[in-house]
This record gives C-alpha cells, structure tokens and sequence, in this order.
C-alpha cells in the first residue's frame, strides 16, 4: 500500500477548526430493522452542501440521478473521519466482550479526536502534530498503539464504511446501469455493488461488503446494506468491529453538476441494541476526466493504489520503527 | 522499433478461426449485437481450449539474465499448475494427478507441485494480467465502457484494470501490478496495449518464471456473437525473451444475463464477492499443505 509520508504529513498540517453543525435527531421507534432508519430529510444534504465552496462548473447541469464518474473526497475538517459529534451509543455488554481490539491504529491520525475544550479522560492525551488524541477511546481502548489495528491492516479488505474514512485518499469511481450501481473505490482497490429496486434475499452468507441493495427517494439514492461478516473496521477512530448485524444506510445526493454528498447512520443491534448512530457526512467533488488520467501518472492518491500485504508489513515496520525512535 | 515489429499483425480472421472449433453455440447467441459494446458480465468457458494449457505454441528461450534473476524456486501448492505433460512423449519423473500428469519441473528445472510453491495471487499478492486469466471460470468479467476509458473488472481476486482509449503510454510511468493499458479499435476488434509492469507478478501459474518490468502484453477483444467474447493474447519481453515474443493465448468468455447474475452471486462461489483476504489465504495454504502431506 502506498500510503506515503507524504500523504501523512499532508494529513498532519490540515485545518483542524471544527465547526459546530445541527444534527438532526433521529427517532428510535422500534426494535426492528427497518424502523431506527427515520429518512433523514434531503434538506440536512442541501444544507451541508452551502458550506461548501463552489466549484466553477458547479452550475452546470446535471441529472441527479445520474452518479456515474469520477468523485475525489475534499481535504476539509467537516470531511474528516473526526468531523461527526453525535457521539457514540453505548456498547452492550456482547459488544464490549466481543467486538473491542486490543488497541488501535500505528499512528496519532485515528484514535478519538481531544476536544481542546473539555479536560482529557485521566489518562492523559496523545499528541498527533498540532492535535491531540485522547490515550483510550471511550471504550477504553487504547490509541495511537504502532501494532494497534486500523482499517486494512495487512491488505484485509476496509470495507464500508471504514472505505470513507479519508476521502481526499479515496478517488471513487461509479458506474450505473439499469440493475445496479458499481462503486469502486481506488484505496485498496474494493469495489460495490448496490442492486436496485431488491430485497436482500433471505439467506445471505456473509461478506466483507455485504449485500447492498438501492432505490432513488426523489434525488436521493438510498443504499441498505447487511450481511457483512463481522471483520471489518467501523472507522479508524472506532475501537472495536463491526458485528455481523452491521446495517448500514447510506444517502448518495448529487447536489450540483460537481458535488456529491454521502450521508450514513449505523446501526448494529449486537453492539448497540435499539440505538443508532447518526450523523456521518462526506462530500466527494467531481472530477473530469481528463484530470483524472492525468493524475493518474502524478499522484498518489489516483493512480492504482493495491494493497500489496508485502508492501504493507514494510510499511507497517517503518512506521513501528519511526514510533518507537520518538 | 524492435518492440513494435515482434508483433506481427493478429489477422481479425484468425479470431473467426478459432470460433469455429467452439462448443455449441448457446440459444441467444444469434441475438444482434453491437461488435463494440463489451460491456456486462462474462464468465470463462470450462473446456480444455480455455484452460491455461492450451497453448500450444512453446515459450521462446529464457534469455541468460532472465536464468538469473525470474526463475521461481518453485511453482504452485497443487498439481494444476506447472507444466502439463503430453502422453505422446517420454515423461521426465512425472507428477501425477487423477487423469493428468505434470513434469515434474517445467523446462528451466523450476520444480512443480511443490505445496510451497509460487502461484498466482498468493498471500494475496495481485494476480495482474496474464495471469488472471488462468482459469476463466473462476473469473466473472464484468466491463464497463465510456468514451474515454473501458474498465475491466475480474471477480476473482477483486482487480480492475482500466483501458484508457485512443491514448499513447505516457513518456513516463510508474510501474504498477496492472501496468498501464491503451486501447482503441481495429474494427471489430479492441487492441489493449499493456507495458509499465512492475515486474512483481507471474506470468501464468504455468510458467515457472515472473514477468520482468519489461513485459509488454497484446490482448484483442472480439465479441464473435451476442454471447461470446475471445481474447487472444501476444506476450512479450525483452529482458525475458530477447526479440521473441510468444503468441496463441486465446480465452474464451461467455455472456451472463444479468438475471443470472444476480442469482447466482448467493449460489455460487465463482459469483461472489472474491476478495483475497490474507487471513483466509494462509489458512487456505496451510490446509493443501496438510492435506497434500497426508497424500504422502
């Protein structure tokens, strides 16, 4: 994997003033599946999207049901895997001895993100360039450990929604026909496939992806998905995995000709009973073709991005070596 | 220059050729077509004339470099790669398995069916071209077209490749496992150029040697009927093989409703999500090596 020093140090130096946004609550009705899932109006998209500076092609028009293309996540704090404060819901006692890790993540970029305004948990605070990280996460797990888990550690697959924890890393590319929606993701190269207008079939084995099935509400594209296998990371910032009851919903709304607005609710009755979380957002920008063949021989971020397991033991040593000199 | 004049032009007949010695034709493949419009998914004939030994044009001579630095120590946990042994001829020690038998090594002296040994995707390394084409039933081809660039999607091990269109290589690239690919038609046919390795993968699990960085592939697309795509490959590299290049790789593709699809991605292992995940891939090895010392 050519996760480069560069893109770290990039990462490191990024703005990290973190606006406080609205969130709209969603009400928990019922224990079913289906029912935790309240729409989260369109308008919370249209409003997220305001903030956003505005490309020059922005105004163009667009079919907003027409995803296909070329999407790159900005490099923003309300873009970032620490930009949603709705916290956490408490793990269920099988959550806590089932789903935590041992530790997570190589480096000071995940782990829970210190509010400056509130006084660290008592075990101190982990500094991370100009941020600081709490040592454990509010399940107790500890941060910022060189052997700790991250999303795709050893080449496993990152599945969703771990796959959006970087955007400005992860060039998405989606394809549209009559029967489905392919999302490919080019940060260790997994791909998804959402069929539309289904049911998730009643046996499913499971899979790192799970079973992902879609609908357009108005111009929003709503994508359900079961079935995951229960080893994958949540977030880099999580500490502890998803269980194999993972749903995820995902709101894929193309707000202008150029931007493309993700928003997501968990919910994971193993691990957090009737409770969902909320609150997730990513915008992705357009990007036209022929920037992205060119950066494709120029950088990092565009160009294959496979995650050879034997590249990624050298570099999980280099970054071991680099911690354990500090 | 000289890498240009090793591939001599692949005759478009060629193609219609080698259709004609193909199964019998299915029911919708009579359908109109659009000769250009690859897109949907595709899965790979199971017959001996898509298997990986059905090529019967020799590899040309290891160069003295290639000696020294691409052989593999050994190839392959199971006994369906290596060298195919042909009956009609006197066997080194051979190999056998069921209804096959292999040379024991193939012709470098690269052992065979060694449970340790090189194949490709293993430890969930890339498989990259050609090699993932080895066994076309385990691979669902899905494609996607757009004016610019076509992308290629293989299930089997989770890879794409992207063909740009009507482009050239540019002047400078980094290596990458897929290579960088240019494409554009020749009537009917799609010509894929692919150089730009990194010279980390295989050729074939067939082959008891890697690529160099110089590998230089030739695919060619033809959609023959509604439901069938052939895909003759043209291999080369310098630092392997000098000026030679080796031609006669065809792989024979089938189209699959998307119906079908749907259904047989909860049935059917070939249809699934097929990702490598090293976790599984150790364990995966560890039970052939187990089970093929049992055999001992």
């Amino acid at each position: 994997m050519k996760f480069t020093d560069q893109a770290t140090r990039s990462v490191f130096v990024g703005l990290l003033k973190i606006a406080m946004r609205k969130h709209f609550v969603l009400s928990v009705i019922a224990l079913s599946i289906v029912a935790p899932f309240a729409s989260v109006p369109p308008l919370l998209a249209q409003g997220a999207a305001q903030n956003i500076p505005k490309s020059a092609a922005a105004n163009l028009p667009f079919d907003p049901h027409d995803l296909s293309g070329d999407w790159i996540g900005e490099n923003t704090a309300e873009n970032s895997r620490w930009a949603n404060k709705t916290p956490e819901p408490p793990l269920t006692e099988w959550g806590k001895q089932n789903l935590l890790y041992k530790s997570i993540t190589h480096d000071a970029l995940s782990g829970t993100l210190r509010d400056p305004n509130k006084p660290p948990n008592d075990k101190g605070s982990v500094s991370g360039g100009d941020r600081n990280f709490y040592a454990t996460d509010p399940n107790g797990v500890p941060a910022n450990d060189p052997a700790g888990m991250y999303p795709g550690k050893n080449c496993e697959p990152l599945a969703a929604p771990a796959m959006f924890d970087i955007p400005f890393l992860t060039l998405l590319t989606i394809f549209e026909t009559k029967e489905q929606i392919y999302l490919l993701n080019n940060f260790q190269r997994e791909w998804r496939i959402f069929w539309l207008n289904r049911e998730h079939p009643k046996d499913i084995d499971p899979t790192f992806e799970g079973d992902s099935v879609g609908h357009w509400e108005g111009n929003t594209l709503v994508v359900d998905t079961i079935g995951f296998n229960g080893r994958t990371a949540i977030s880099g910032e999580v500490g502890h995995a998803k269980s194999d009851a993972f749903h995820l919903i995902e709101r894929f709304t193309r707000v202008d000709h150029d931007d493309l607005m993700i928003d997501m609710t968990y919910a994971d009755p193993k691990a957090w009973g009737d409770k969902v979380w909320t609150g997730f957002h990513k915008h992705y920008k357009y990007v036209p073709i022929e920037k992205v063949h060119d950066m494709t021989y120029k950088s990092d971020y565009f160009t294959e991005w496979i995650c050879s397991p034997q590249d990624n033991k050298a570099f999980d040593q280099r970054v071991t070596d680099l911690a354990t000199k500090h | 220059m000289a890498i240009a004049l090793v591939f001599e032009p692949f005759l478009p007949a060629f193609a219609q050729t080698a259709a004609q010695t193909a199964p019998k034709p299915s029911a919708t493949a009579n359908l109109p077509f659009d000769p250009h419009d690859l897109s949907g998914d595709w899965t790979g004939e199971k017959s001996k004339r898509n298997n990986r030994w059905a090529n019967k044009t020799p590899e040309p001579p290891l160069t003295d470099w290639a000696k020294q630095n691409l052989l593999y120590k050994s190839l392959s946990h199971d006994s369906y790669s290596g060298t195919l042994r042909d009956p009609k001829i006197t066997p080194n020690d051979a190999v056998p398995d069921d209804a096959r038998s292999f040379f024991a090594t193939d012709l470098y002296g690269v052992p065979v069916n060694d449970p340790n040994g090189m194949y490709p995707g293993k430890d969930c390394e890339p498989m990259s071209t050609p090699a993932m084409y080895d066994v076309p039933y385990l691979g669902l081809l899905t494609f996607f077209i757009t004016p610019d660039a076509i992308y290629e999607l293989n299930n089997h091990h989770r890879e794409w490749r992207i063909f740009w269109l009507n482009r050239e290589h540019p002047k400078e690239m980094d290596p990458t496992f897929e290579g960088d690919s240019i494409a554009h038609w020749e009537g009917n046919t799609l010509v894929v150029d692919t150089i730009g390795y990194n010279g980390r993968t295989m050729v074939s699990g067939a082959v008891g040697h890697s690529k160099s960085d110089a590998f230089h592939m030739v695919e060619r697309f033809t959609r023959t009927d509604h439901d069938t795509i052939q895909i003759d490959m043209t291999l080369s590299d310098p630092k392997a093989w000098g000026d030679k290049s080796w031609p006669g790789f065809h792989k024979y593709y089938h189209l699959v409703p998307i119906e079908k699809v749907h259904d047989l991605v909860y049935k059917s292992d070939y249809f699934t999500e097929w990702i490598c995940s090293p976790e599984d891939n150790k364990n995966f090895d560890k039970k052939v090596i187990e089970l093929q010392q049992k055999q001992k």
